[in-house]
């Protein structure tokens, strides 16, 4: 009779320690639920900020690019307006000077003495009226 | 720098002041025209005796007044102010003897009828001294000491017809 209750508190404690002991797994079950569930919203909160802090960097690059490439317009027109008024403003010497030029030559050939004392006659008579 | 006071120089001339003037004004013309005599006399290198020989013999028997003038102005090292010295007794002279003294430069010589006409123009007692210079190509040009010039050369209207095709 000893030796069955002995047996009978054996396998009691045996089932109570399983009892436990399944407890306890299940207990660690759900702290590493707990733990994993944490750890996937910790990444997916980190890949969130990544992802921001990228987007944010694309802004960044893109305004800096606009804004470059703004600037290099701006300074390509206004060296294009100035080439342009530089070589529009040396046509119009060029222009001028080969009338000039060619004017010259062609009084020295046909202004004669008669034509010289005209135009004197003709400059004293208009500086006499202002 | 060294200074010429112009009214001694106008008083000590007395009744020759005229004559200076003229003898003053032929040695800015020279120096104008010949800008390698200005940078001779310019030179301080050159000795002093040689810059009066050569202006002497290009002025071609100056009168003595005239050579007292050109040692003076080269003792005095005043050969950079020659010509603004020049001009500056020109019109002193002008002022105190009441008479326009006129250069006209021409690109032919002048008639006696321009001649006249360019005096009625200035309406005062003046002198005038015809300068040709063929550039000009017709025309002329005035310039009266101290006072207005006036441009009524061809050469003149042609630099102003560039003048208006630049600005146009």
């Amino acid at each position: 009779m000893a030796f069955l209750e002995k047996r009978e508190n054996s396998i009691a404690d045996s089932l109570k320690d399983a009892a436990n002991k399944q407890k306890e797994a299940e207990h660690l079950l759900h702290d590493y639920r707990s733990k994993l569930a944490e750890a996937q919203a910790n990444a997916e909160k980190m890949l969130k900020e990544v992802k921001n802090e990228g987007e944010k960097l694309k802004l960044e690059i893109i305004n800096n690019a606009e804004k470059q490439a703004e600037v290099i317009l701006k300074k390509a027109e206004q060296d294009l307006s100035r080439e342009k008024e530089k070589i529009f403003t040396e046509a119009k010497n060029q222009i001028a000077d080969l009338v000039v030029s060619a004017t010259s030559k062609l009084l020295e050939k046909s202004f004669n003495k008669e034509a010289n004392h005209k135009m004197i006659i003709e400059s004293i008579n208009e500086a006499s009226k202002s | 720098m060294k200074q010429v006071n112009l009214n001694r120089l106008y008083d000590l001339a007395g009744n020759k002041a005229l004559e200076l003037e003229e003898g003053f004004y032929t040695l800015r013309k020279l120096l104008e025209k010949n800008f390698n005599l200005m940078v001779f006399l310019e030179n301080s290198l050159i000795p002093k005796e040689q810059k009066k020989k050569l202006l002497k013999d290009l002025l071609k028997s100056p009168p003595k007044f005239l050579i007292e003038l050109i040692n003076l102005l080269i003792d005095e090292e005043l050969e950079k102010e020659i010509i603004k010295l020049s001009h500056e007794f020109s019109e002193l002279v002008s002022k105190k003897q009441k008479i326009k003294l006129v250069e006209v430069t021409t690109a032919f010589p002048l008639e006696d009828s321009e001649k006249k006409g360019i005096e009625s123009l200035l309406k005062e007692k003046s002198l005038l001294r015809l300068q040709l210079d063929p550039s000009l190509l017709g025309g002329f040009k005035l310039k009266v000491a101290g006072g207005l010039s006036l441009d009524a050369s061809l050469k003149g209207k042609l630099n102003k017809l560039r003048e208006d095709l630049i600005n146009a």
